[in-house]
């Protein structure tokens, strides 16, 4: 048994360094797109190894759930190789895919971590599903329900999981699209009874729908994580391993951040049995994931994925700027590059670490944007995407020390009764499109 | 002879034997305490400019803090009173009830702690009544609370109710923080500070304690 701060400091850092230094992997800010196969496979070798012997750690008893590489491999292949979320003409499959694959890249294009107003949770989800290439959606966050503050562990939480499930089963009937899956179902439940009681019948949530897990930062589990995983086992449900292993954190700097990240895979497979992989690394300053770093670690790692197994990933991005900034869709290109050529299915956007910090701040033209650069671009070679990528970063990292742009809330990008974009919305889309293709890039759409 | 040098050199690389058996060689050569104090601070600030520049991450930092505590440990008895490396302030820190999210927390702890005051970290997933009875404990200046959920950032709320009902509000300054937690948020539940980031907080915190001394 250990306490957190030793598993921590006598065991995770030090043998994350080590495996870094013994498997030779090592940051080359000039590649934030890297196309080395070698090093990619190094770094799977240098995480199951990190992972074999360091394991999870269950904060509620201080006992470390380790597992051989036998068993870490074994629990990988015992994976599916694609996942199918929702149901009916709305079913999507999210696949394995490999690196510089022409398999198209699941679209998940929603906002990661919204918090939004109970008034304006319809508007925004429903706006969101009515874009055709959206093909998996997230649920938001809605703080209050009925003027009662929504909490965690208590009636109110029930009050959140139960209301926001019917909200959403609600706004994907009225965009037409009944069978499309929520990713991220159900955000308001933070503990298991909440989870249990969002997905009684009547709800609306469906097995087919995403559950996530969300990992501790850093491999670490509590016992209501397993037990929620336990019911979602039972049921069925697709389950997702939720990870965000922090840049400058307990992971460190690039190179050992991306050991970690492949590491959580084997962490998701081996201990919560997930079907899918959502991971969002985040820088510690800027809470965002398009810092140059951060894009080299989760593309690499990606490529570890890609190569070495046959999980299911989507990579999730978190921009440093708001809704309709030039900005946002730059480091969402970059993102679309980086995540599609080394073999992830597509998630995004969250802003800027998300939560209430920027309620009701989101615009589904720029997730369908990015979403856009994912299918044009589909088949890319790492080179010409990192070639790419180095491009849209010089339009925007320069800025990341000088702070963000918030941009503008849905209210004020969209027609809220018609659910449908402003005229300046629409204008500023076909400006960044025009933008994109004269950066090279394609958005033709398959 | 000592190398007052190698104490900096052996804290920003997390040496603790090192350092206690740099520290006691000081001690029985008789050098200043005060000097040995200002190598073993020299380190931590070394650490914090490595991590501004990331060449160093909060792992780093949080073990330099502790090798320097048991540096400072050791140097105690021979120090004069009033002779502290922490003069800044003491300060209760902790992730709200339902909430087990720590980096940011771990962070503006270990800036605290850089920067002067004595930081006492409760952990996370920790109820009102946890972090008012470790301020009384250990007669806190400032309570810092963190939330990185929406749905947590009621345990924020919670804790300043408590400490009104209690009659304690004006013992304790109270910050708060954390990704969802905004200006106006702080302001609404009457928290005396907020701090957008890790170096707001630390700024916040050093505003609070001259209000406070200043009361």
């Amino acid at each position: 048994m250990v306490t957190e701060k030793d598993y921590d400091l006598t065991l995770l850092v030090p043998k994350l360094r080590e495996v870094a230094k013994k498997y030779d992997v090592a940051y080359d800010p000039n590649d934030p797109v890297p196309s080395d196969d070698a090093l990619a496979n190094r770094v799977f070798e240098a995480a199951l190894e990190f992972y074999s012997e360091v394991g999870t750690l269950c904060v509620d008893t201080g006992r470390i759930i380790r597992f051989t590489r036998d068993e870490i491999m074994e629990a990988l292949r015992a994976c599916p190789k694609q996942v199918a979320f929702g149901e009916g003409k709305d079913l999507a499959l999210m696949k394995c895919r490999k690196v510089e694959d022409f398999e198209p890249p699941c679209l998940w294009l929603t906002a990661y971590s919204l918090s939004t107003d109970e008034t304006l949770f319809g508007p925004i989800v429903e706006s969101f599903i009515q874009e055709p290439l959206t093909q998996i959606v997230s649920t938001a966050i809605v703080p209050e329900i009925n003027k009662i503050q929504i909490g965690v562990g208590d009636p109110t939480e029930y009050l959140g999981a139960t209301r926001s499930a019917l909200m959403f089963h609600d706004a994907r009937c009225r965009a037409g699209r009944p069978g499309i899956a929520c990713g991220n179902a159900v955000s308001a439940a933070i503990t298991a009874a909440g989870i249990m009681a969002a997905t009684r019948p009547g709800f609306g949530l469906r097995p087919n729908d995403g559950y996530y897990t969300p990992a501790i930062s850093e491999f670490k589990i509590d016992m209501d994580r397993l037990t929620r995983n336990a019911f979602m086992l039972d049921w069925n449900a697709n389950i997702g391993l939720l990870f965000s292993p922090i840049f400058g954190g307990m992971c460190g700097g690039p190179n050992t951040l991306a050991i970690a990240n492949v590491a959580y895979y084997m962490m998701g497979s081996a201990v919560c049995k997930a079907n899918f992989f959502a991971s969002f690394p985040l820088h510690f300053l800027y809470s965002n994931n398009s810092h140059r770093a951060v894009l080299w670690a989760v593309s690499l790692s990606q490529q570890a994925i890609s190569q070495c197994t046959h999980l299911v990933s989507v990579q999730e991005l978190f921009a440093r700027n708001g809704p309709l900034t030039e900005e946002i869709t730059y480091e969402a290109a970059a993102w679309a590059l980086a995540v599609v050529s080394s073999g992830g299915n597509l998630g995004g956007i969250g802003f800027c670490g998300g939560g209430d910090r920027h309620r009701n701040y989101c615009n589904p033209l720029d997730s369908k944007l990015m979403g856009e650069v994912g299918i044009g671009m589909v088949g890319v070679s790492r080179k010409d995407a990192n070639r790419i990528v180095k491009g849209l970063l010089s339009k925007y990292e320069k800025e990341l020390d000088g702070g963000y742009c918030k941009g503008k809330p849905f209210g004020e990008l969209y027609d809220i009764k018609k659910r449908a974009p402003l005229p300046e919305t629409v204008r500023h889309y076909e400006k960044m499109k025009s933008g994109l293709k004269s950066l090279g890039i394609s958005l033709k759409v398959l | 002879m000592i190398h007052l040098d190698l104490i900096t050199e052996a804290v920003v690389n997390g040496n603790r034997n090192r350092v206690e058996e740099l520290v006691r060689q000081g001690i029985d050569e008789k050098t200043d305490p005060r000097q040995i104090l200002r190598a073993l601070v020299q380190g931590m600030h070394d650490i914090g400019e490595k991590w501004i520049r990331l060449e160093a991450f909060v792992p780093d930092v949080m073990i330099a803090a502790d090798v320097i505590k048991a540096g400072i440990s050791l140097l105690t008895p021979f120090l004069q009173a009033g002779e502290d490396w922490a003069p800044l302030g003491k300060v209760v820190i902790g992730t709200v009830k339902g909430d087990i999210h720590d980096i940011g927390k771990n962070i503006v702890g270990t800036m605290l702690s850089i920067t002067g005051f004595h930081v006492y970290d409760l952990g996370v997933d920790k109820p009102a009544i946890a972090f008012i009875e470790k301020a009384k404990e250990i007669n806190a200046d400032i309570i810092a609370a963190s939330a990185l959920l929406t749905t947590t950032m009621q345990g924020q709320k919670d804790l300043i109710e408590l400490l009104t009902h209690t009659g304690e509000k004006n013992r304790f300054m109270v910050m708060v923080g954390g990704g969802p937690v905004t200006q106006e948020w702080a302001n609404s539940i009457g928290a005396d500070g907020y701090g957008e980031t890790a170096a707001h907080a630390v700024q916040t915190a050093r505003d609070l304690m001259k209000r406070k001394r200043a009361l």
